[in-house]
């Protein structure tokens, strides 16, 4: 599977990368609550929330292109609202938007397509710097450590320890149909399809019982214990709070 | 059908998320119970299989493609307890791998494919596997599951969207709904044939097919008939004239004017039987008509979907 994409960047140095990962967390998680609790007529604090957002990327020293590739991904669904926007039935057609002490009025449909976009683009990009700029395991365990249910947290490790495995395993199962498919008809190439996906659960079901049968064998009792190296320290609860108080300022402005 | 961050509003966040939170501690509670240590790694490796198996894209309508969700699947090959815990982690895995969804709005995902979806797959699949019985019911059950599954999630997000404000309910909720209702035919084939597939190959591996209890009888389906028959024609006249849920919710947000009339011609517009005066036959008849008109159509397609496995060659 291709999956150079997925902590291509976790290893670099920057601000960012150097932040305990539950700061990063909870950072990330203000600015995107920050953002979608923003109404409509507040349409500037969203500008103000994707500059810091800017600033952000810029010290995670994550390449641009490589961001805009994944938001790229999701784009339909980012834009959805915007496609939708001429078919809103609106109680008020004019919505008026404050700046500071000015003032402009727009076209009530053209807002809440600007709105929703510009919320769900700083949502993505939140999510994938917060990805980026550290180690996925280190975020599980962050995430635990923020008080998510133990168990929900082991399997979510073990989902990204085996996903690998098991899609080039699928891969390698549609390459072996592809190499056998001597027709064009889709029917054809689509035949195979349910069986390898069948194969694929009884596949999955017996490696894992021998990964369990391998655990057993190493002492397992049922819970997962991990090494955690997570240590909040000064560094970063005064960069958090610096941004907390930047994100509240833009709020309050 | 990943809704992303920005579109929902608060109430149906925190309506969303405290049914999906709920649904997945009860999962997590009731899986602990039957697998006790292997929970991890077998729930962890199994939604990893689900993961990986919603790479799988078939083609829809010619023109596009569809993704299997799975939801259906791996509750009925492994209870509803594993697929809510499995769909529920495939889907964080999605936001913090691929940012597919919401942070938020996970909330709502959730609640869509991982709850309703599942609930849903599964229920569908055990009332068909009661009507029908053996691998003949498995298999239909499969299929109907894994078509009403994605539907059923479809139309729940649509209505959240509609909800939301963001988009128009008259363009989103059909449009989600029939583009869905073609993809579920995708993932209701697909999820028959592996079933049946499992079920050939490694039948022990499929958890609910020991608990699948005997069909009904002929005893069963005429009382169940007879009290259809009598609630349609006697109780009918009676139900409340008040408006149902979607159209307060449609008099509530202001789209009910959108309502057009039927594009098809009715004979029983409104559930009133025409030509006749007295108020409670109107209904009554009315009610009788469509009761048995269902049982011929449903008793035809039993007929039907049934022969036609029947000369499957497994």
């Amino acid at each position: 599977m291709q999956h150079s994409f997925i902590d291509k960047y976790a290893d670099r140095d920057s601000i960012l990368h150097r932040l305990d990962p539950r700061v990063r967390i909870c950072l990330f998680l203000l600015l995107i609550m920050a953002a979608v609790a923003t109404r409509a007529a507040d349409f500037f604090h969203l500008i103000e929330l994707t500059v810091l957002l800017v600033v952000l990327a810029a010290l995670s020293r994550i390449p641009i292109g490589f961001i805009l590739r994944r938001v790229l991904v999701v784009s339909p669904f980012l834009l959805m609202v915007v496609l939708m926007a001429p078919f809103l039935d609106v109680k008020n057609p004019v919505t008026t938007l404050r700046f500071s002490a000015a003032q402009i009025s727009v076209d009530t449909r053209l807002v809440i397509a600007a709105t929703v976009f510009v919320k769900s683009l700083i949502s993505v990009v939140s999510v994938i710097l917060l990805l980026n700029t550290g180690r996925f395991t280190e975020l599980l365990k962050a995430l635990q450590k923020l008080k998510m249910p133990a168990a929900l947290v082991s399997i979510l490790m073990f989902i990204y320890r085996y996903v690998f495995i098991i899609v080039d395993q699928f891969q390698r199962m549609l390459a072996a149909r592809k190499a056998r498919t001597f027709s064009n008809s889709r029917k054809q190439q689509y035949r195979g399809l349910p069986q390898i996906v069948g194969m694929g659960f009884i596949r999955s079901s017996e490696h894992a019982e021998r990964v369990y049968a391998a655990m057993l064998a190493r002492g397992f009792d049922g819970t997962v214990r991990t090494m955690s190296r997570l240590r909040i320290g000064s560094c970063d609860i005064v960069f958090g709070l610096v941004m907390a108080g930047v994100i509240l300022l833009i709020k309050l402005g | 059908m990943h809704i992303p961050d920005g579109y929902l509003g608060l109430k149906t966040l925190i309506g969303t998320g405290a049914v999906s939170a709920a649904s997945m501690a009860w999962a997590l509670r009731r899986a602990k119970a039957a697998l006790d240590q292997r929970l991890i790694p077998m729930m962890g490796i199994m939604a990893a299989f689900v993961f990986a198996a919603q790479m799988i894209n078939f083609p829809v309508l010619g023109g596009t493609s569809g993704h299997l969700v799975g939801g259906a699947l791996a509750a009925i090959l492994m209870g509803p307890a594993a697929g809510i815990i499995i769909i529920g982690s495939v889907l964080i895995i999605q936001l913090l791998l691929f940012a597919d969804g919401g942070v938020f709005a996970l909330a709502a995902n959730m609640f869509n494919m991982a709850v309703i979806g599942v609930i849903v797959g599964y229920g569908t699949y055990r009332v068909v596997c009661r009507f029908i019985e053996g691998k003949k019911g498995i298999f239909i059950g499969s299929m109907m599951a894994g078509w009403l599954s994605t539907v059923v999630a479809a139309i729940f997000c649509g209505l959240e969207l509609a909800v939301s404000g963001a988009v128009a309910p008259s363009v989103v909720i059909p449009a989600m709904g029939l583009v869905h209702m073609a993809i579920g035919v995708g993932e209701g084939l697909i999820t028959a044939f592996a079933v049946l597939f499992v079920l050939n190959v490694r039948p022990d591996l499929v958890a609910t097919a020991k608990k699948v209890r005997r069909p009904f009888t002929v005893r069963e389906i005429g009382i169940g008939t007879g009290v259809a028959v009598v609630v349609a024609f006697l109780l009918s006249p009676f139900a409340s004239s008040f408006p149902d849920g979607l159209e307060r919710v449609a008099e509530k947000l202001g789209f009910d004017h959108m309502a057009a009339a039927s594009a098809l011609p009715s004979p029983l517009t409104d559930y009133t039987f025409p030509g006749v005066a007295s108020p409670f036959l109107k209904t009554a008849l009315a009610g009788l008509i469509g009761t048995a008109v269902v049982f011929v159509l449903a008793a035809i397609i039993a007929r039907v979907a049934v022969r036609k496995t029947s000369r499957e060659p497994n």
